[in-house]
């Protein structure tokens, strides 16, 4: 993820880098950096542990049909309870709960995955559009405001109940709910950036203005739009959980977390753990992705009080 | 006497600036306003096909279908439905519910002041846990007692609160016994079994925000704390109490204040989950019920009735803040 050349390593450095001219003193300098980098990160224990909970997440995602023990469509006794059996007992079909939540991280990950994916770039698009290039930047910022006039879950709810509910669709609900957001911090990296002595430098070079935004710009904006991106992960898993729990997500028999809950909260008097297991999956999810993203915040942005 | 002379022009300047500050604001709402209608708009046309087939089924016939697409308005021209809406929108018309037989504004007033209590609960218990941890997790900064409140507060910002809901139901509804499960008693009606009813849907709500607020007010006060004004407060040799609680603490409470009036708005947000979950009859369930019932007239009054509290609320906040903070009027 560092391995760029281009990571934000702060003005001063890059400053540094800039005018040090010649490959090799360029590559001491990432170097020492990066290992600098690489210390703070592994000092940060908060950090790590977010790391550890969210790899392990992203482990279970990915392997789900290795661990799951049983099929996830396959019909067992009905609400049996959690047992060496069933991990996590069985659902009112006696479907395999445990099975069902392990597989739900695949749903909930890979919605969260590709709504951050979505948001980055549309994000850093209108972002640039806006900061850098300074076109459309009242148009784009007021349909901004706009959108983020609503409640994010609200909006969310109410994009997706029009589409219909679809894994698709909650991307793209999701997407459009926490794309302004990420736009706006686009938007105010870029437009301190842009007015940097470095860029000043590359424009007297007589760099394109392409260049200088893909080269200097927007590199050195990277810092806040990762960590905006890590939360954005995490907003997006509980916002996805929402809408599965209300009817708007992937629908079932396609096993999503939230969805689980949904018909596990009509047998909570005598089978809660089908509405147990995968809220504390989903807590586990996002307070992983909250200490990454605390963890980034610390070391990639030191400026902000921690 | 020149003193105060001279005090009383400021103010009356101050007073002037701020005026126009807040007229500024007022302004610049009315195309966030203008949008967020489009917005609406927008999204109610995101239906895929006609949503009158998908209302009325497979069992309606072609002529009741006609009839449904006539009385939703969706067989005019799209500019044509825009411009009906932004008529209705001027008349304070947000249609007629398809499913409830009564208007939509109606409908929504009506369950208001269950969504209020909620999200007015919830606000005072955000508020008096949030601020004062968040304090004592500045004040006592890299302490244990700052870890453990840091900790719990992360902890309260991950868990879902519909799931949180429905463990609580679980744990002092059907295990124990000691709440209801569900369902709603007015106020008015019986003040002693309406505490019962908002105790838990206010506690589900509110973890998350606590949690939030917690961390804003740590990094609001520990901000203060690292200011000069504060040295020069220790320095002239005032007792660390009187420091803090005089000097950091009533500067640190602007951005916290702020954030407090975005939070009712969040919590509204949060309702529509939370009065599903304890099946409360507040606005959020009429919307999240109209959602799965396809009564778009609701959704769709849901949402704008929502955006414009969020955006009063915004500018509200916005004054709030020039008030207690005199240098944003400058800007």
């Amino acid at each position: 993820m560092f391995d760029t050349s281009d990571e934000p390593l702060g003005d001063a450095l890059r400053l540094q880098h800039q005018t040090t001219s010649g490959a090799r003193s360029r590559l001491t300098l990432l170097h020492i950096t990066r290992s600098r980098l690489i210390r703070r990160f592994s000092r940060h224990r908060l950090f790590l542990t977010g790391l550890v909970l969210f790899c392990s997440m992203v482990l279970i995602a990915l392997f789900a049909g290795l661990l799951a023990r049983h099929p996830i469509e396959e019909k067992y006794a009905s609400l049996a309870t959690p047992s060496t059996q069933y991990f996590f007992g069985t659902d009112d079909f006696g479907r395999d709960v445990f099975s069902r939540v392990l597989f739900g991280a695949r749903i909930s990950l890979g919605i969260g995955f590709s709504v951050v994916l979505t948001c980055g770039i549309v994000g850093t698009a209108l972002g640039s559009v806006s900061g850098y290039f300074r076109k459309l930047d009242n148009l784009i910022m007021r349909i901004v405001d706009a959108l983020m006039a609503f409640p994010a879950v609200l909006l969310a709810l109410g994009i997706g109940a029009m589409l219909g509910p679809s894994e698709v669709n909650a991307i793209i609900a999701l997407a459009i709910v926490y794309t302004p957001g990420t736009a706006r911090i686009v938007r105010a990296s870029v437009l301190v950036i842009r007015e940097k002595l470095y860029v000043e430098g590359a424009t007297a070079f007589g760099a394109s203005p392409w260049r200088i935004l893909v080269r200097h710009v927007l590199p050195n904006s990277l810092a806040p739009l990762i960590v905006q991106l890590t939360f954005v992960f995490a907003y997006a898993i509980l916002a996805e959980a929402i809408l599965s729990f209300l009817g708007v997500g992937p629908p079932p028999p396609i096993p999503t977390w939230g969805n689980t809950i949904a018909e596990g909260r009509n047998y909570i008097t005598v089978a809660p753990w089908i509405a147990f297991y995968p809220g504390i999956f989903i807590a586990a999810t996002v307070l992983g992705l909250n200490l990454l993203g605390d963890g980034l915040r610390d070391v990639l942005d030191p400026r902000l009080v921690s | 006497m020149v003193g105060i002379a001279v005090r009383t022009r400021l103010c009356a300047w101050g007073g002037r600036r701020l005026a126009r500050y807040v007229a500024r604001r007022l302004i610049s709402a009315v195309p966030v306003i203008f949008a967020v209608t489009f917005i609406v708009f927008l999204v109610m046309h995101l239906v895929p096909g006609d949503p009158a087939l998908a209302l009325g089924g497979t069992e309606a016939s072609p002529a009741e279908i006609a009839q449904m697409r006539h009385q939703m308005g969706i067989d005019q021209p799209l500019v044509v439905q825009l411009l009906a809406w932004y008529e209705h929108l001027l008349r304070g018309d947000l249609g007629q519910s398809l499913l409830l037989g009564q208007s939509v504004i109606q409908s929504i007033l009506a369950r208001v002041p269950v969504t209020f209590s909620l999200a007015g609960c919830s606000l005072v218990v955000t508020v008096a846990a949030g601020i004062p941890f968040g304090i004592a997790a500045a004040v006592k900064r890299n302490s244990w007692i700052d870890q453990l409140i840091m900790g719990t507060a992360l902890l309260g910002l991950s868990v879902p609160n519909f799931w949180l809901g429905l463990m609580l139901i679980y744990l002092f509804a059907v295990a124990l016994g000691w709440l209801p499960s569900g369902g709603y008693v007015p106020l008015f009606q019986d003040p002693a079994q309406w505490l019962r009813s908002i105790i838990l849907p206010t506690i589900s709500l509110s973890l998350m925000q606590i949690g939030f607020i917690a961390r804003m007010t740590r990094s609001s006060v520990l901000e203060v704390l690292g200011e000069d004004y504060l040295r020069t407060a220790r320095a002239k040799g005032l007792s660390e109490r009187i420091t803090v609680w005089k000097h950091a603490l009533k500067n640190a409470m602007i951005p916290i204040l702020t954030v407090v009036g975005m939070l009712f708005g969040l919590l509204l947000g949060g309702a529509v989950v939370i009065e599903t979950v304890y099946a409360l009859p507040g606005a959020g369930r009429l919307i999240v019920t109209g959602i799965l019932r396809r009564d778009y007239p609701v959704i769709q009054g849901g949402l704008m009735a929502t955006a414009v509290v969020f955006v009063a609320l915004n500018l509200l906040v916005d004054v709030l803040y020039a008030y207690l903070d005199p240098r944003v009027r400058y800007e």
